[in-house]
């Protein structure tokens, strides 16, 4: 089954001679289960294709579907509440509470939807991040591999229909990134869990299923 | 407890010292505002009550009524109470409440006390109405208590028929001045309102500033707008409860301390003000305090709400790309400083206003009390508190009204009238103030003549080497326009000792009259004004001859015995000129106490005495001035603390911005004297700013208050405390540098 259904989307931003075309008429398909890497040069256009994706952003033409609804149609109110129980973002740079610790952090969108907290999912999302004796530790207390666990844990967290990674291993050393990735990897094989990752890195697109390359807001391949 | 509630508690614990500021400002804003309208109660209570005392608050007097027509209007509903004066001499005596009509063969004097202080003038209009009293009828014997009836704002009412047909007479309200009172306070609060929202606004508009990239990571897992506006109006809820409370126990003290400081400024009246609360006025102060706290917190957070989550998740700071303008041989620092305050105008735009509104307000309110002051001073320049004047013919007991009076005063007795003099030579005459010149070139002027008690007039006669007997000139006279300017510019009259007076009567035409009697004897020409008698310097314009009391009968006797052979050819004006009243002058020690003392026996009595309070003017103007300096100076503090503190969170938050900034300069080899060098150039930038802007502003302000003090006093020089105003700007100055240079310790404390 489509999760999204992305058809003919452009995105331009600026006007005249700042007029710049992110997105040029883009069309894709994304099943259930896939994993998916999006590779391109910078300024392709691959942040803003998920950014779409995510409901963070409206294209200026084009649909997007997603389990057969336009988002196009939504109110900010319900993609905020999409993005709360049905997908998942990690960004390149954590996006963690500051205030809120480990724990706190991969709640909030449980919260935020005022769902009863299942302990038993939560202990089991941070045994399988390995990151269960830093439960009560603040973001600054914990390495930049630990806090994309947290941020990995968080998306987990909502049992998302598909998990959307901005460059989650831009910040990482090579130990952290392939911590995290093999993570991925493996909640897409065990928990069945659709992901698209936005990466510079080959060898980690190699690990996906599909590679859909973006240049000049083009795909270029898929 | 729910997610937004936590999230609002740790951000408040994390950013202590922004929610610190953030609670401090509220309670100053609250304590102002409610201050305000405590003291604005207790005052007007205080007023009330002591002009409510029994036997003193009626609103209404109606003389020489009789029996008859007073039982037509005895149990009229909206009256309250009644006293009766059954002889003029009597004290009053309340009515007892009985339905039986009053009997008395004599007319008596009642004083009414209205259940509704409001409807006064209406309910007197239907009393009058009742009695069928005529115009005449009404203003011989009708009067209101206008000094209780100001109190309560009612300025007084003109008495007019009520229609064509001029049957019935109606009394019509000329000014209720609670309703402006009322229109001034509200402005009041409006004022201290929009102080409080820009200082708030700005508050909350640096807190979720801050926060705005912490917002977008909540919306873009799930935090909708309203759950994260929830979450600020969480946090503005317990900051103003917290805030409201400290305001509410700073504002109860302080209104107690500035009560008791009014006290004391008014210990010479009967004012005696506490603390008083009024319900009302606490509603209304809450609901205006709740209120700008929360439209405070709306808008910057729905303008945060409004920017895109991408946009604040990138953290883009909004800077405009203006092409700056730079001196070339300024230092760097001084180059970035001017930069970084042109491309950041937004930001830095508040810490201006808030600079501008401290040094207008200061310059307005001090050079305004500096002015009010000099005002008061004017009005001093007399050696005696007060004359009174009765006439000779009135057999009032002037001696029985002085002694009964409880404090200790000094009294001169002396005897004036107005004459005129032809004055011979005519070039001795250097002035035509009140110089009338006839068409045979004689002059005659206009003088006052005063008669001494030998003991006085011996004291003069001594001090001036003169000898007993003469005829003592004060020879400065006042020039200039009279009405509402004064003018105090002096020339003298005569410029000769050898000048023969004969009193004329001048009231023919302007070019005829006739001699009444000649003024012989020996003329002595001084500039030295007797001692109790300085306010001739402020009042007459004509010239002054002091006599023995001898010699003023004999000059008086020769004018009655002129009036009485003349009289029916005289002008009324004149034979009633011509009366010798008996003036005596007062020295006491609280002159506020002694003229409500001698007006309060002048009604309850009905009697004629004409006084003038020359110290009062001065006394109720010191006070007033007090008064205002009090209340003024304490606006003006909390005005300039709430700016301090607003400014201490901005330029806090704004360096905790730049940390980013400053690290890289750091990195590029600035050292910390460099980086401080750069904040202090902001720093003297934007003071030069709001200077600049302080003083535009400020000049149509004292405009208006120079313009409006020249009605009263025209000075030659400006009394701007220009001293108080350098102090004060230098003083804001070193604030704002050592809070700058304070906040860049978090430089150091961060150690990534």
């Amino acid at each position: 089954m489509n999760i999204f259904k992305v058809e003919n989307v452009s995105k331009v931003f600026g006007k005249g001679e700042a007029k710049v075309v992110a997105l040029d008429n883009i069309s894709l398909e994304i099943e259930e289960g896939e994993f998916i890497a999006i590779i391109g040069p910078s300024g392709s256009g691959k942040s803003t294709l998920l950014h779409i994706m995510a409901g963070l952003e409206k294209p200026t033409s084009g649909d997007i579907y997603f389990y057969g609804k336009n988002m196009n149609e939504m109110s900010k109110k319900e993609l905020t509440i999409l993005r709360r129980e049905k997908i998942g973002i990690i960004y390149q740079f954590y996006n963690l509470i500051p205030n809120l610790n480990v724990e706190e952090n991969i709640l909030l969108p449980i919260e935020f939807d005022r769902q009863k907290v299942d302990k038993e999912k939560l202990k089991n999302i941070m045994k399988f991040l390995n990151i269960e004796n830093r439960k009560t530790h603040l973001p600054n207390e914990l390495s930049g591999g630990q806090q994309q666990k947290v941020a990995i844990g968080r998306a987990l967290m909502i049992n998302p229909k598909i998990i959307l990674a901005d460059e989650p291993t831009g910040n990482l050393d090579t130990k952290s990134s392939n911590e995290i990735i093999n993570l991925l990897k493996e909640a897409n094989k065990k928990l069945k869990q659709t992901i698209i990752i936005i990466t510079h890195n080959l060898e980690i697109a190699k690990l996906a299923d599909r590679i859909i390359k973006i240049e000049d807001g083009k795909i270029n391949l898929n | 407890m729910k997610i937004e509630t936590r999230l609002s508690l740790n951000n408040l614990r994390s950013n202590i010292k922004r929610t610190i500021f953030t609670i401090i400002s509220i309670a100053l804003c609250t304590f102002l505002i409610l201050t305000t309208l405590i003291i604005i109660s207790s005052i007007r209570n205080g007023i009330t009550e002591s002009t409510n005392i029994q036997y003193n608050d009626y609103h209404f007097i109606i003389k020489n009524i009789n029996s008859d027509e007073f039982n037509k209007i005895k149990d009229k509903e909206y009256i309250d109470k009644i006293y009766i004066q059954e002889n003029n001499l009597e004290t009053l005596k309340e009515l007892s409440n009985s339905d039986d009509p009053y009997k008395n063969t004599n007319s008596i004097n009642i004083y009414i006390k209205y259940k509704n202080v409001n409807e006064t003038y209406k309910n007197s209009t239907d009393i009058v109405q009742t009695l069928d009293y005529s115009l005449i009828d009404a203003e011989t014997n009708c009067k209101f208590n206008d000094k209780l009836l100001t109190v309560y704002g009612l300025m007084g009412a003109n008495l007019s028929y009520a229609d064509s047909t001029h049957t019935n007479i109606i009394y019509k309200n000329v000014l209720n001045l609670s309703y402006v009172i009322n229109i001034m306070i509200v402005l009041i609060l409006l004022v201290f309102s929009i102080l409080f929202i820009i200082i708030l606004y700005n508050a909350f508009l640096v807190s979720i500033n801050e926060r705005k990239q912490e917002y977008a990571i909540l919306n873009s897992v799930g935090g909708t707008e309203g759950q994260i506006l929830k979450m600020i109006f969480c946090e503005a809820t317990i900051m103003a409860i917290i805030g409201i409370i400290i305001g509410v126990i700073l504002s109860y003290f302080s209104s107690n301390i500035i009560l008791q400081m009014l006290n004391n400024i008014l210990i010479s009246t009967t004012f005696n003000f506490k603390l008083v609360i009024n319900a009302k006025y606490l509603f209304l102060a809450f609901a205006i305090i709740i209120f700008n706290i929360y439209i405070s917190a709306i808008i910057p957070s729905i303008n945060a709400s409004s920017t895109t989550v991408i946009e604040n998740l990138r953290n883009n700071k909004q800077i405009k790309n203006k092409k700056v303008h730079t001196l070339n041989n300024i230092p760097i620092e001084a180059r970035l400083a001017l930069i970084n305050l042109k491309r950041n105008k937004n930001k830095y735009k508040v810490i201006t206003i808030l600079l501008v509104i401290c040094m207008t307000a200061f310059l307005s309110v001090s050079t305004y009390i500096n002015y009010e002051k000099a005002t008061a001073n004017l009005v001093t320049n007399y050696d005696v508190d007060a004359e009174l004047r009765l006439d000779l013919a009135s057999n009032i007991d002037y001696k029985k009204i002085l002694n009964s009076y409880s404090q200790k005063i000094e009294t001169i007795e002396y005897k004036k009238m107005g004459i005129y003099v032809l004055v011979e030579p005519t070039d001795a005459l250097i002035t035509n103030n009140n110089v009338t010149t006839y068409s045979n070139n004689n002059k005659s002027i206009q003088i006052v003549l005063i008669g001494l008690e030998d003991k006085i007039y011996n004291d003069y006669i001594n001090e001036i080497n003169a000898d007993y007997g003469d005829y003592i000139i004060y020879n400065n006279i006042m020039i200039g326009e009279e009405k509402d300017e004064i003018s105090y510019m002096y020339t003298h009259a005569f410029n000769t000792n050898n000048l023969d007076f004969s009193i004329i009567d001048n009231s023919l035409n302007n070019t005829e009259y006739r001699i009444i009697d000649d003024i012989n004897g020996k003329y002595v020409l001084t500039d030295t004004l007797l001692e109790g008698f300085k306010e001739i310097n402020n009042e007459y314009h004509v010239p002054t001859i002091f006599v023995n009391l001898n010699t003023f009968y004999k000059i008086a006797k020769s004018v009655d015995d002129y009036t009485l052979e003349n009289k029916s050819s005289l002008p009324t004006w004149m034979s009633t000129d011509m009366k010798e009243p008996i003036c005596i002058k007062v020295k006491c020690d609280n002159i506020i106490e002694f003229s409500n003392y001698i007006e309060d026996i002048k009604e309850k009595q009905n009697i004629n005495i004409y006084t003038d309070y020359y110290s009062l003017e001065n006394q109720e103007k010191i006070i007033y001035i007090e008064i205002l300096q009090l209340l003024l100076r304490i606006v003006i503090i909390t005005i300039i603390l709430i700016g301090i503190i607003s400014a201490i969170n901005i330029i806090n938050a704004s360096l905790c911005e730049r940390k980013q900034e400053f690290k890289v300069l750091s990195s590029l080899g600035a050292t910390k004297e460099n980086i401080n060098k750069i904040l202090v150039y902001e720093c003297i930038y934007m003071f030069l700013k709001a200077i600049l802007i302080s003083i535009v502003l400020s000049i149509p302000i004292l405009y208006i208050i120079i313009k409006n003090i020249e009605n009263i006093i025209i000075l030659n020089k400006l009394l701007i405390p220009w001293g108080s105003i350098a102090i004060f700007i230098i003083g804001l100055f070193i604030i704002s540098i050592c809070v700058t240079l304070c906040s860049t310790r978090v430089i150091k404390e961060d150690k990534e």
